[in-house]
């Protein structure tokens, strides 16, 4: 970090040598609509979205009647010991990073795993945890509440759990920025590659739904409003209402280029670039200044087929903001589509997104915004409603939180 | 790539509300620790941490100031030491908008909103407070202390528990190096919380009187809070405005111990990874280190595996090198306290003195380095301080600061 100064005779490392860009090889997910990639593009193509109505109890112990993307998730006999007490969320981040490392076949014990790094995002992190810890407390008194239970309190235990059961010595980061936390957990771990921090980066986003979770975000009046049948979000459309919560993980295994060709790796994606602003009062135009930024390459090189995976929720304004951002940028229309119309809004949403990116990449094909029929305005954008076939070279995933950071990470086919 | 250099500290901790009052604090001897008043801990064995006293959050005021202002008192305590640091760094509010933030934290608002509103336990309450919801968002420290900045750069929440200040100062200073931005605000912050006392307090990690870093009769640590940040700023950009400089962060080094969620590594393998690569990413060598900052937290566990960390890095120079922790007088500050030991270790450069381990009477065997027990020791030189931290989940930082030298 001295670069020139006596104490430091560091190389300079190149932050935009393409040839040894940041790219994909590996991809795991555990979400509403499955945990295999197979499963969710099946989803995806048939329209079939991962909402389910629960009905949980509020704070007052009341009944609420939710729809939300809830996952199925426990600790099984085959899984590390470790993690027998550990959160949901740690179960999610732990299940979604071995199936990208076996995604990216990638053998653990025989690389150096002081360069294996982890670096998660989440939004929403241990509430449900620190919930759990303090209400045992409450009810059984604080000199009876299980200990064991008190780590899992900790924002950064599932990324602790992660390393502890893969032996991982690399970085470990934990990060939140909102809902943007799996994309800004992306470009940290881009970041410690280019910088020559680590080898491999196991990086994405995680939440975990909880009844708290959903007692909070309705009173104030984020979600859907209950209904009788199942609530889908329905980003875009003119009669949107609101969030519908998710829940699960998206983890990929990212590696330089040069480093991936080395070992063999299939290289499903590349980094091009990510552009990242902090929205203020000030500042309406952030969204636009992270995508220009992602893009700046691109425009120069007119690289061809481009779509926009927006980070659209359901937000009257939000998702307003997002398109008008994109029109603006863009001028021209554009196919878009919200991937979280399948899954649902969290921490882990974008990842969960990017995930689909990356397959959509590979695969060609752009996902449809369920739910949407009419937008209430002419915007200048195509948004996707039926799932087509398209070659793409690059897609734009999106993600605006107001209340958080605006991150826009594009990705391309690999040379 | 850009050196990063410290042009602006600021801090709020128990025995001091900015950077020279602790100061002067650590070197008298003063102690934070006293009955905690914010909770009722009848019902934990244990009563004793390091709070804020004679410090209140001014919300009402920041909320009339402020187009946000959903704050409890981990925001108030970042935003605080946040805006002393600038102030101490002369950036004008016009300089804000190119600005990062970036907040280390252990918990950020989840245990003060438990703690202070009793939000989310069915004790009657029918609807959550209208804070809650940024309660429940881990990155709100940072995106709140923005907004009050009207900072444009990234901001981010990295809550990496009690490493996560070198964390942030480390991300905050490595922005730079990279060219994305020219200034940044990094630090950490976190509120006294009964959670986290409750969960010391059943792990039996806390101390029931004071905490004695490294002496053989440590009996845990103690829960304390509080908050630090420094400017961190591009060299060229500080000269220009001939801003003052107090130091330079060398580098920060990371590393997991891939062991364990709460114990260290027995044989200090990701504590000693994380010292090796700061010592390599600032070309320092052994014997290039003037004084380290230890984690030291008063815990068995913890002062043993920290020092097995540092011989394994240094070998025989270990002994030779002073090692202190200020966590005797200030307890454990959670997210906060790796920054607030990045403060010290400007000021310890700045004042040539390392601060001593106070309440150390007794040595043990297994701590055999050299803490500088109970009195402050002026040195010749400090020229490069490193400064650790350990933290849940095997997360290691490893911060190194050293004299600011202009190199033209």
């Amino acid at each position: 970090m001295s670069g020139g100064g006596p104490l430091s005779e560091q190389p300079v490392t190149s932050m935009a040598a393409k040839d040894d860009a940041v790219v994909i090889t590996g991809v795991g997910c555990n979400s509403p609509l499955g945990d295999t990639k197979a499963a969710i593009c099946r989803g995806l193509e048939r329209s079939r979205h991962g909402f389910r109505m629960k009905v949980v109890k509020r704070n007052s112990g009341a009944p609420l009647r939710r729809s939300a993307g809830w996952v199925r998730c426990g600790w099984s006999p085959g899984m590390p010991l470790l993690l027998q007490c550990a959160s949901r969320s740690a179960l999610f981040a732990y299940q979604a990073a071995q199936r990208a490392i076996q995604d990216a076949r990638i053998q653990l014990d025989r690389g150096n795993r002081s360069r294996y790094a982890v670096v998660l995002g989440t939004c929403f992190g241990s509430i449900e945890s620190v919930h759990r810890f303090d209400a045992e407390a409450l009810r059984d008194g604080t000199r009876y509440v299980n200990p064991l239970l008190f780590p899992n309190t900790v924002i950064n235990a599932p990324a602790g759990y992660l390393a502890a059961c893969l032996k991982l010595r690399g970085a470990n980061v934990t990060l939140s920025t909102g809902l943007s936390s799996g994309l800004s957990a992306v470009a940290y771990g881009q970041e410690l590659l280019q910088t020559d921090q680590a080898d491999v980066v196991l990086a994405g986003g995680y939440d975990e739904l909880s009844p708290l979770l959903l007692s909070i975000t309705s009173e104030h009046k984020l979600l859907r409003p209950e209904t009788v049948r199942v609530a889908i979000p329905r980003p875009l459309d003119h009669e949107r209402k609101g969030w519908v919560l998710g829940e699960g993980a998206a983890v990929f295994v990212l590696e330089r280029r040069p480093r991936a060709y080395r070992r063999g790796g299939r290289i499903a994606a590349e980094i091009h670039a990510i552009g990242r602003r902090s929205p203020t009062e000030q500042n309406a135009n952030g969204l636009n200044g992270a995508v220009e930024e992602a893009l700046a390459d691109w425009r120069t090189q007119k690289a061809g087929r481009l779509a926009v995976f927006l980070g659209a929720n359901g937000s009257q304004r939000d998702d307003a903001d997002e398109a008008m951002a994109i029109e603006r940028v863009f001028k021209e229309s554009v196919d878009v589509t919200a991937p979280k119309s399948f899954f649902g809004e969290s921490g882990g949403a974008n990842a969960l997104g990017m995930a689909i990116a990356t397959w959509a990449l590979q695969d060609g094909f752009i996902p449809p915004t369920l739910g949407f029929r009419r937008a209430e305005k002419p915007w200048q954008l195509n948004i996707v409603n039926t799932f087509i076939r398209a070659r793409l070279r690059g897609v734009l995933v999106n993600s605006a939180d107001p209340w958080g950071e605006h991150v826009s990470l594009l990705l391309g086919n690999s040379r | 790539m850009s050196r990063v250099v410290v042009t602006g500290l600021g801090c709020l901790t128990p025995i001091g509300a900015n950077p020279n009052a602790l100061w002067d604090s650590l070197m008298a001897g003063k102690s934070g620790a006293s009955r905690v008043a914010s909770f009722d801990c009848r019902d934990i064995n244990r009563n004793v941490g390091c709070e804020i006293k004679t410090w209140k959050p001014k919300s009402t005021a920041s909320r009339q100031q402020h187009a946000s202002g959903n704050g409890d008192r981990a925001t108030e305590l970042a935003f605080y030491a946040a805006q002393q640091a600038l102030t101490d760094a002369d950036i004008i509010p016009d300089d804000h908008r190119e600005m990062a933030v970036c907040v280390g934290t252990t918990m950020g608002e989840a245990y003060n909103g438990v703690n202070s509103r009793d939000v989310w336990v069915p004790v009657g309450r029918r609807r959550p407070a209208s804070n809650s919801f940024f309660g429940v968002r881990m990155n709100h420290l940072a995106w709140e202390v923005a907004q009050r900045l009207g900072a444009e750069g990234p901001n981010l929440t990295i809550p990496t528990a009690c490493a996560a200040g070198n964390y942030a100062i480390g991300y905050g200073a490595r922005l730079i190096t990279s060219g994305k931005i020219r200034l940044a605000v990094a630090g950490g912050a976190d509120a006294f919380s009964r959670i986290a006392f409750m969960g010391f307090a059943r792990l039996q990690a806390m101390s029931p009187d004071v905490c004695r870093p490294f002496d053989r009769n440590r009996q845990g640590l103690l829960v304390g809070e509080g908050s630090a940040f420094l400017v961190l700023e591009d060299e060229e950009r500080a000269r220009r405005r001939n801003a003052r400089i107090y130091a330079e962060i060398l580098g920060c080094g990371l590393s997991c111990d891939g062991f364990h969620i709460t114990s260290p590594h027995p044989r200090g393998l990701g504590a000693a990874l994380a010292i090796k690569r700061v010592l390599k990413e600032a070309s320092l060598g052994n014997d290039d280190v003037d004084y380290i900052s230890a984690h030291g937290t008063g815990t068995q566990a913890n002062d043993r595996i920290e020092t097995i960390a540092v011989k394994r890095v240094f070998g025989a120079r270990a002994s030779r090198i002073p090692i202190s922790s200020i966590k005797a007088l200030l307890g454990h500050a959670m997210g906060a306290a790796s920054a607030i030991e990045a403060v010290l270790s400007c000021l310890t450069i700045l004042h040539r003195t390392v601060p001593p381990t106070w309440n150390y009477t007794e040595p043990d065997p297994d701590c055999d380095l050299d803490y500088v027990p109970n009195q402050p020791r002026k040195l010749r030189a400090v020229d490069v301080v490193l400064s650790n931290s350990f933290a849940f989940g095997g997360n290691n930082a490893c911060l190194a600061v050293g004299r600011y030298r202009n190199s033209r």
